[in-house]
């Protein structure tokens, strides 16, 4: 039997499949069984369909959401970049705001006093904690002297101890080795105000019959050339006195605050006013 | 290595009058120019050490208000007492050198403010190195234990050549 199928299997197989072309050619047969293969067979494949289709649509949304993401991710740094930038802009703005008040005032209270005065600006502090002093962007090629009185439209600063060409050493009136004539202002009893170990200074040479209360103002006198007079140096806020001492003991805190110094003034010439 | 050396210690003069006023505070800021010192002294050894202080010493004295060479001669010893700790110690634990410079730099302190007494500067010993001297140790001292490491990635960027002999310092963590 095997024998003789394998000798006519390409007749065995043509009847076979003419067989079935007939069977589906029949229109009858293409109505009943199928039919019945049809609900079943579209429920099967039209659930494989559904769940690769929603499986297709998913990759496609996630694939648009990374791609906008990207985009997104991109125009957020831009968008970073670009607001540092304008933050950057108005601080910068902000710092010529500043200077500029700072400038206005400088040189507004420069045009109203009766001396002549050079506006410098402050570039670097003492590098010892000892010593107080801070360095000015201008020196000798500027005019500058030693011996110069330094100040802001606050008050007294100090004065200059040692010129270079292009920059000048100020002692402030808080070191220790400063000495500048001064007076109170209500009740004009001069002495010296000096730096003193701590913060502040203090106004030296008072005799006990002075009158000096804590709150008063003390300016500069005038006396030793360097400073004009009437010039706020600071204002009382200690008096000691022992009546077994000739002289009182007064501690002042000065009127400006020497650490945010950015622009002084250099009193060049006191004209005739002193 | 000497050029590299100055304009470090260049660089360290304008971070201490330029940057750190910011953050001084109480109107004490730490000495980086002392600690370069210290560092240069236990690497170095006592007379390069002092070469380094003098130097350094010098250029502050240009913009300070110290009496003339002051802070030279003060800078120089103080290099050469680095150099003679870094000779008689042979390995320091972080902090037990932040220990040491702290003390170093109450020592520094004390010594200029005896060289000021003796020039006739107005100082009141005890008040200055209450206000000026601990404070100034204290900060320098937790601010050397900064230092110390950037130091030793600089100087590890430029090798010393030159051994400095027995007793050479080395640090451990």
């Amino acid at each position: 039997m095997w024998r003789f199928y394998t000798l006519h299997r390409r007749f065995f197989i043509g009847t076979l499949l003419l067989l079935f072309l007939l069977l589906f050619l029949s229109l009858r047969l293409q109505q009943q069984p199928l039919a019945l293969l049809d609900r079943p067979l579209s429920l099967v494949i039209g659930t494989i369909q559904s769940a690769v289709t929603s499986g297709t649509r998913s990759v496609s949304d996630a694939w648009d959401r990374y791609i906008a993401v990207t985009r997104l991710d991109d125009e957020n740094r831009s968008l970073r970049a670009e607001l540092d930038q304008l933050r950057e802009e108005r601080r910068a703005a902000a710092e010529i705001a500043a200077e500029n008040e700072r400038l206005r005032t400088v040189l507004a209270f420069r045009n109203q006093v009766p001396f002549h005065a050079q506006t410098c600006r402050v570039i670097g502090r003492d590098p010892s904690n000892w010593f107080e002093t801070l360095v000015i962007d201008r020196g000798d090629r500027d005019g500058l002297r030693v011996n110069m009185g330094v100040i802001t439209p606050e008050g007294v600063v100090g004065r200059i101890i040692k010129t270079m060409p292009r920059m000048s050493l100020v002692l402030l009136v808080t070191d220790r080795d400063s000495a500048i004539a001064a007076q109170i202002q209500r009740s004009r009893d001069q002495g010296i105000v000096e730096g003193k170990e701590g913060p502040g200074a203090k106004f030296k040479y008072l005799p006990q019959m002075a009158d000096v209360r804590v709150g008063d103002v003390v300016v500069t006198s005038g006396l030793a050339g360097v400073f004009p007079k009437g010039l706020m140096l600071g204002t009382v806020t200690a008096v000691r006195r022992n009546e077994t001492e000739l002289l009182q003991e007064v501690d002042l805190v000065p009127q400006v605050n020497f650490n945010r110094l950015e622009e002084v003034l250099v009193v060049t010439s006191l004209g005739d006013i002193s | 290595m000497k050029v590299i050396g100055a304009l470090a210690l260049l660089a360290l003069f304008l971070c201490q009058t330029v940057l750190l006023p910011p953050i001084q505070v109480r109107g004490i800021r730490p000495d980086l120019i002392l600690i370069a010192i210290y560092y240069a002294g236990l690497r170095l050894g006592e007379a390069r050490g002092a070469a380094v202080g003098a130097a350094a010493g010098l250029l502050l004295d240009l913009f300070s208000g110290s009496p003339p060479g002051a802070l030279c001669v003060v800078s120089g010893v103080m290099g050469a007492a680095a150099g003679l700790i870094g000779r008689n110690i042979l390995n320091i634990r972080a902090l037990v050198n932040t220990l040491i410079l702290g003390l170093y730099t109450l020592a520094h302190g004390l010594l200029l403010g005896f060289l000021l007494l003796l020039v006739g500067r107005p100082v009141e010993l005890t008040a200055a190195l209450w206000r000026i001297g601990l404070p100034e140790a204290l900060y320098t001292a937790v601010v050397g234990l900064v230092c110390f490491p950037l130091f030793r990635w600089a100087i590890g960027r430029y090798p010393i050549e030159e051994a400095v002999g027995p007793g050479a310092l080395s640090f451990s963590r």
